[in-house]
């Protein structure tokens, strides 16, 4: 049955009840858990291996190897969070608290300590040091190798101990 | 014989949401033709499909759309499962399901809010927005995005509901339930709302079926049709019936889409009580290599999904057809013999998404 | 328990030639157009034009694949499927596809779109 006024129990309800809006930039808004609002970064875990930057669909990362910075353009992301997914070292975090609008792309340019790259370059250096004389020494053990089953089998011998000299020569 | 004019409509008017103009051909007041022009907000994203590699092109898919966005994600991740041949665990399906649910309501109440604003019944619009904004924080509260939700991946979700959420979920949806029996009748029992959508705007099952509509549209006027009923996601474990009017008119859609509201509580009820414990992924390794097409029920009607794609890490294509594109015929037919004064009401009852619709 | 309706759902490969066969078959079956669509390949070089069909009763699909060349045309299935005429216009104003006699076409201004053809093998600008 159609009746006139159906909603006006409702409206005269809601002329003694308190708004249900808050006042919002007097009153801090309440995030739940969970709220994805901005990427935050804890630089001194990262690693600089740019999969975040690779794997962003809206291209808004830039990371730097050789400077060691880590840049995100706030207005370019879309807080998708797949970054935070593919972050090897979980150093990428999604929190709560949007980005405010500006009158221009606001970029955050997040820089590494030099300190721990320049450690981390030296490590590097180390490995690599540590790997060649893995392979030098390898070779050497070939060679030794070889010559041994040259000096069993007289007809080889000529051949076999130059190419293991050589082979250390040009890994060098 | 009185003189044709044309009378353009949109893509700015104050019933339009989003962008469509449509060049009526009118006769006095009433309208003879209705020609709709598309394409003021298309980005071309379907383009985009060779320029993102498949799992990063999920999070373009999402943001076709705000309010569909789920459902776009949720259709993508499945045509791409459906290539790679994965089954997900069954505790992601029913996130999954539980997730769409939450989002068509949050959908339906946009759309009815809109609808009460469309008519001029302004208490009745901010009641149903203060009952969707619960929807919103709901959805902010397990997924982390009030619209967005980007919780899908391929192979699973990423995201856990745990039992605390689901409780909140519960309470939530008992008083989305009250306030919403408020209002559904206002909107079934008020002379104001009936004396403007009664008997206009009719369709009837056979026109439906000649035009091709789909979604409420097509419930409204007496198709049980709903691909929920296909199985995909958790929907093969729960019980429902498609939810159907007989009387095709502007009335009908309004009385589908609330009932709809209803029916999403009930399946989150059930969804619920039958969620298994267990994983919420499975790995996934590989690329894609075939095709594949799949339908699902969004909101607004049936999607399809088509994904192609050819063994390395771009897909070749991936196509999209929105429920509002299906029913442009039927809104077109609809216009035609219509008030001037009515179109507005028609144009928003068939719930237009254009930016879906262009994507 | 629900019942949950087992449908089929596949991809089948017709000749150009024999489409419009296809189509006039489909509406005799009572069966509704759920989406046309075309995409152009640009390591085959060819168009791959999908037209679904769908049984609204038992929720049975089937994707017909036509394959084109550039210069091959299509004809249309709007004379059976009237509501096909936005699927088609779509499929010649972002595509560039040829289709032969479209009943209500939009002569490339149903996407009021600055660029011709933007998904097609030639780009241009109207």
């Amino acid at each position: 049955m159609a009746r006139i006024m159906r909603f006006a129990s409702t409206m005269l309800a809601n002329l003694f009840k308190p708004p249900v809006t808050t006042k919002y930039p007097a009153e801090p808004i309440d995030f739940p858990e969970g709220s994805r609002g901005h990427i935050e970064i804890e630089i001194d875990k990262c690693i600089s291996c740019s999969l975040c930057a690779l794997n962003c669909p809206a291209g808004a990362i830039k990371v730097d190897r050789v400077k060691g910075t880590w840049e995100i353009n706030r207005m370019d992301c879309v807080q998708c969070g797949y970054c935070t997914i593919k972050c090897p070292k979980k150093c990428l975090h999604m929190m709560p608290g949007y980005t405010e609008p500006e009158k221009e792309k606001k970029f955050d340019l997040f820089q590494r300590d030099p300190a721990v790259m320049e450690a981390e370059r030296k490590k590097k250096a180390e490995a690599a040091a540590k790997a060649a004389a893995a392979k030098k020494s390898l070779a050497a053990k070939k060679a030794a190798e070889a010559a041994a089953k040259a000096a069993e089998s007289p007809a080889a011998a000529k051949s076999e101990p130059t190419k293991a000299e050589q082979k250390p020569a040009d890994q060098a | 014989m009185a003189r044709k004019t044309v009378v353009p409509f949109g893509p700015q008017h104050p019933v339009l949401p989003e962008p469509i103009h449509i060049d009526l051909v009118m006769e006095d007041e009433k309208v003879l033709e209705a020609v709709p022009n598309i394409g003021f907000i298309h980005r071309g994203l379907e383009g985009l499909a060779d320029k993102r590699d498949f799992n990063e092109l999920l999070y373009v898919v999402e943001r076709t759309c705000g309010i569909c966005s789920f459902g776009h994600g949720n259709g993508y991740v499945q045509a791409v499962e459906k290539i790679m041949d994965v089954e997900i665990p069954d505790r992601a399906k029913f996130l999954r399901t539980i997730w769409a649910e939450i989002a068509r309501m949050h959908s339906h109440l946009l759309w009815l809010g809109l609808q009460a604003d469309q008519f001029g019944f302004e208490s009745l619009f901010y009641e149903i927005w203060r009952i969707r904004e619960k929807v919103l924080d709901l959805l902010e509260l397990t997924t982390g995005g009030r619209l967005i939700f980007s919780v899908n991946k391929i192979g699973g979700v990423i995201k856990d509901i745990g039992d605390d959420k689901m409780k909140a979920i519960l309470t939530n949806m008992s008083s989305i339930e009250k306030d919403m029996r408020v209002v559904q009748k206002t909107f079934m029992g008020d002379y104001s709302v009936q004396s403007r959508t009664k008997g206009i705007g009719v369709l009837t099952k056979d026109q439906i079926h000649e035009l091709g509509a789909v979604g409420p549209v097509a419930r409204a006027s007496g198709i049980s049709r709903d691909m929920r009923k296909l199985g995909y996601d958790g929907y093969g474990m729960i019980d429902f019936e498609p939810i159907t009017s007989v009387f095709g008119d502007c009335f009908a859609r309004i009385d589908v889409r609330l009932r709809e509201v209803f029916q999403s509580i009930d399946i989150i009820r059930q969804a619920i009580d039958k969620i298994p414990q267990g994983e919420l992924s499975v790995n996934v390794k590989g690329n894609p290599n075939g095709e594949a097409l799949v339908r699902i029920e969004q909101p607004r009607g049936e999607a399809i999904y088509y994904v192609h794609s050819n063994g390395t890490k771009f897909i070749d294509r991936y196509r999209n057809r929105t429920p509002t594109f299906a029913n442009l015929p039927a809104l077109c037919e609809m216009l035609k013999g219509a008030n001037y004064a009515d179109v507005g009401m028609m144009v928003v009852t068939i719930d237009p998404c254009i930016s879906c619709t262009e994507r | 328990m629900a019942e949950v309706i087992e449908a089929a759902n596949e991809i089948v490969e017709v000749d150009r030639d024999r489409l419009l066969e296809t189509a006039i078959l489909m509406k005799h079956q009572g069966r509704r157009l759920v989406q046309a669509q075309t995409t152009w390949y640009k390591k085959s070089e060819t168009y791959e034009c999908l037209y679904t069909f769908t049984d609204d009763d038992t929720y049975d699909t089937t994707t017909y694949k036509v394959i084109l060349t550039k210069d091959q045309s299509v004809p249309s299935i709007t004379s059976i499927y009237p509501y096909a005429n936005f699927y088609e216009s779509e499929m010649t104003e972002l595509y560039g596809v040829k289709i032969e006699m479209i009943d209500g076409d939009y002569h490339d201004k149903l996407y009021r779109i600055k660029a011709v053809h933007p998904f097609g093998p030639e780009e241009g600008e109207k």
